[in-house]
């Protein structure tokens, strides 16, 4: 099992990073990737994610081994933006190759989960008046978490 | 000893704080002396508002010392 997990400050380039893990999974008959952007609206012109070095990589590597592991995936990769990042702009990117299609799909989906309520970053939005609002998991976001503690993660 | 903070703790009292360790050297002891120094620190005996020592989430009982690195923070979003 491949686990690839990265921290920055950059802007992602989702299609980028898909094509290169693609090029990267040969034998895999599967890749499922998600990109997460930051939605715009309501005046919300960025998110602010702080994060604790150190600390922040390591709940991201521990997150992908353990979805890597229990869905039996041969390739995992986690990039995940901290800092300013402006409306519109890809805030996390995850992508998974497994042998079949299910595995990948649950990987992803899992992984996307579990980032949101167990990564250690700390989210604000940042409005258009140059104010700023503190966004802790919602109740669906910790259903969502929840439904992986299931056996089958409530999916098979 | 310098304590972090992130999150809604950190809106609060800033990224860091120092403080004298306390005599009980737990973190629950910090909690308890960061609040009685400051009223604005009383979000910290917030049962959701979680601790690391050295980077590990612990619980109150867990130990410090002077050389620990001790972070109090509010529920991680990340995604």
């Amino acid at each position: 099992m491949k686990i690839e997990t990265r921290l920055t400050t950059e802007t992602i380039d989702a299609a980028a990073e898909l094509d290169r893990f693609t090029k990267a999974v040969p034998g895999a008959g599967a890749v499922v990737s998600f990109t997460g952007i930051v939605r715009g609206g309501n005046g919300v012109t960025a998110l602010e994610l702080d994060h604790y070095p150190g600390m922040t990589e390591a709940s991201i590597e521990s997150l992908a081994r353990e979805t890597g592991s229990r869905f039996g995936i041969s390739s995992l990769l986690a990039v995940h933006r901290a800092g300013h990042i402006p409306a519109g702009e890809t805030v996390v990117f995850v992508a998974a190759a497994a042998e079949h299609r299910r595995a990948a799909f649950q990987a992803a989906d899992c992984l996307m989960d579990r980032l949101k309520t167990d990564a250690v970053f700390w989210k604000r939005e940042i409005t258009a008046g140059g104010g700023a609002r503190r966004i802790e998991p919602h109740d669906k976001d910790h259903e969502d978490q929840r439904r992986w503690m299931e056996d089958d993660g409530g999916h098979r | 000893m310098k304590v972090l903070f992130f999150g809604r703790p950190a809106d609060v009292l800033g990224r860091s704080r120092e403080i004298d360790l306390p005599a009980d050297a737990t973190v629950g002891g910090l909690r308890r002396a960061l609040a009685a120094a400051d009223p604005a620190a009383g979000l910290l005996m917030d049962p959701s508002i979680r601790a690391s020592v050295d980077r590990q989430i612990t619980d109150d009982r867990a130990g410090v010392t002077d050389a620990s690195e001790v972070a109090f923070f509010s529920a991680f979003s990340g995604g």
